[in-house]
């Protein structure tokens, strides 16, 4: 889990799916569509929050700045029944 | 909640032991193999696991008792929330062409997602079922650009994803239908929710059941 943010795996409008692959608050545009140029929000379907390190799959050795979470302040990670909660410095 | 009684059985081994049966359907082979393949890879506390597994025998079970073509479980991922792609017939209301005909497409893709707070929280009606085909539903409770379908101004608690699924069956279908916009509950699409109003009767799109085979 990345601060407030959700990772937006993919968008979809009548053009179709588009990968997207990043970070983002629920309310920001991460996509036009590439058929009917609608901007497009993180969707329910495609959204992942808590974020499976399967979904992140290649992703997962990037820096956040790089998956659009540089400004998150922590970041909470579990695994089985175990988890690390990681903070800024400040 | 709109949990449809099983009637006029076709078949006793696929219909006639109910809804309320569902937990103990056999799972066809296939529907198994998806099954024990979504388990595999589960995520969470054992008690999350262990109702998300129940929660997707219900859905794959559902699929089996319905009446063939009527859903089908295209995916299952029960890595973090229940989530599954699902293809169900069902007429579904689509934007009036330009001489304000309506059109009707006869399948919905839709995405379900059942998030862990269901078991604690009362979830707003948006929140687990989108419309990911077709495109341009016009329906008073699908929103425009990402096509959430609400089910409601707030669904209860612990809501089983069987009865997600009959409801967006009957919402899409306009079987059940809320198209005042003066209602407290609200519309996602104001406009649509207009013309529904103007239009009354077309509705419902089918009489059909969710788990009767349509009319010839």
């Amino acid at each position: 889990m990345v601060d407030e943010l959700t990772f937006v795996d993919r968008v979809a409008c009548c053009g179709g799916p588009q990968p997207v692959g990043r970070f983002s608050g629920l309310d920001d545009q991460v996509a036009k569509c590439h058929a009917c140029g609608l901007p497009l929000r993180p969707q329910l379907f495609y959204s992942h929050r808590p974020t499976p390190a399967t979904v992140l799959s290649g992703l997962i050795e990037q820096p956040l700045d790089r998956l659009g979470a540089g400004a998150a302040e922590w970041v909470v990670v579990s695994g089985g029944d175990r988890s690390v909660f990681c903070e800024q410095e400040a | 909640m709109l949990v449809t009684p099983i009637t006029g059985a076709s078949s006793p081994g696929r219909t006639s032991r109910g809804l309320d049966a569902l937990a103990t359907v056999t799972l066809s082979e296939p529907n198994q193999r998806i099954l024990d393949g979504a388990s595999r890879a589960s995520g969470g506390d054992p008690a999350w696991r262990a109702r998300k597994r129940a929660e997707a025998h219900d859905l794959l079970a559902l699929s089996q008792i319905a009446p063939p073509g009527r859903l089908a479980v295209e995916m299952l991922d029960l890595r973090e929330s229940l989530r599954s792609l699902l293809l169900m017939r069902v007429p579904v209301p689509c934007l009036p062409d330009t001489k304000n005909e309506l059109r009707v497409a006869d399948h919905a893709q839709l995405g379900l997602v059942y998030p862990r707070e269901v078991l604690h929280e009362c979830l707003p009606g948006p929140s687990f079922i989108q419309v990911l085909h077709p495109w341009g539903v016009w329906h008073a409770n699908v929103g425009a650009g990402e096509q959430p379908l609400c089910l409601g101004p707030v669904l209860p608690r612990n809501i089983p994803v069987r009865e997600l699924v009959l409801m967006s069956y009957n919402a899409l279908a306009m079987i059940t239908h809320q198209v005042n916009e003066a209602d407290e509950a609200g519309v996602f699409n104001v406009e649509a929710a207009r013309w529904w109003a103007a239009n009354l009767y077309r509705l419902p799109l089918t009489k059909t059941p969710f788990l009767e085979n349509d009319a010839a």
